[in-house]
């Protein structure tokens, strides 16, 4: 038997394609888990590009913990989801995009984060480098192109994933 | 009651026209509907957070800067909504999911009008650090509840279908 095809037959997997209702929860969770981390992230690349100036960056390095929940239940809900469906989503191109999209962005917003070390601890009006900036860019486009490939694997994958 | 005039009306709209015949559009218009949930909860999540109470060394006048972000968000997810709406009001209308999004988006809404009327300008005018009242707290805790509320019943749409 291969790994996707044990993922598939585990218990958890099976309550999974068996319920009408726990893929839809594990959605919704998705989804809340994708406002809080994501929307963080924009806030954090929105200040960073010039917006909202007078948010004290403190602000940030305290919503790092509430940042990383919603990263957590993503990928608790995301590897319950992947378990039932890992054929279909291991051979879906649209899936396999989002994930390098993740690590991308997952990437950018760590390079980002230490760009603004000194910037960090500035209590007021924090100016930032070009190459602050232009990695808060990068980042914006890579979790927006973790949303969009992951709203499309629902397009892209057969009926019911 | 009967419906079916002003449901006509939306379904035989150009944009449900559009909706309905342009193929990639609804998805698009999907990603889009994300997106503009990302920036809604980003800041909301913030706003509420201080006015709950939390990050309170910083003083809350900040922190609202984030209500246009949020108010842009809202504005793309009704514009996006509206355009899947047309695309097949009956199906949306007999939802059940469908109208209890509706109520919590209303209850969201006036919840922030009432806040930005009744409370803001309390809020603006006390101390950083001083805690909040019950009011603006209670305000702040149905926000962050409504709002997630709207996900949960947007997310589980696609279930209740009749």
């Amino acid at each position: 038997m291969d790994f996707f095809t044990w993922l598939e037959s585990l218990p958890v997997s099976q309550a999974i394609l068996a319920s009408i209702w726990f893929h839809p929860y594990l959605l919704v969770g998705h989804s809340i888990g994708m406002g809080t981390v994501v929307g963080i992230i924009f806030m954090l690349d929105l200040r960073v590009l010039g917006y909202a100036k007078t948010i004290p960056m403190r602000l940030f390095e305290r919503c790092i913990l509430l940042g990383w929940a919603g990263f957590g239940l993503n990928f608790v809900t995301g590897i319950l989801m992947f378990m039932a469906y890992a054929h279909t989503l291991a051979t879906n191109w649209t899936f396999d995009l989002k994930m390098l999209c993740i690590l991308a962005g997952g990437i950018s917003i760590w390079l980002l984060w230490r760009s603004l070390k000194d910037a960090r601890t500035d209590a007021g009006d924090a100016v930032f480098s070009r190459g602050s900036k232009v990695i808060a860019i990068v980042s914006m486009v890579f979790w927006l192109g973790a949303i969009a490939t992951g709203r499309l694997i629902a397009y892209t994958a057969p009926e019911g994933v | 009651m009967n419906h079916s005039i002003v449901l006509d009306w939306f379904a035989y709209n150009w944009l449900g026209n559009v909706m309905r015949t342009v193929q990639w559009i609804y998805p698009a218009a999907q990603v889009v509907h994300f997106i503009g949930l990302c920036f809604l909860i980003g800041a909301i999540l913030l706003v509420d957070l201080r006015l709950w109470g939390f990050f309170r060394w910083m003083p809350v006048r900040p922190v609202l800067a984030l209500l246009p972000v949020a108010l842009a968000g809202f504005f793309i997810n009704a514009v996006t909504g509206l355009a899947f709406f047309t695309s097949d009001p009956y199906r949306f209308w007999y939802d059940v999911a469908f109208r209890y999004k509706m109520l919590a988006i209303a209850v969201a809404g006036a919840n922030a009008l009432f806040f930005t009327v009744a409370e803001q300008r309390k809020v603006l005018s006390l101390a950083a650090a001083y805690p909040p009242n019950g009011v603006t707290k209670f305000c702040a805790g149905l926000s962050i509840l409504t709002w997630f509320a709207v996900i949960l019943f947007g997310r589980l749409l696609p279930v209740y279908q009749p």
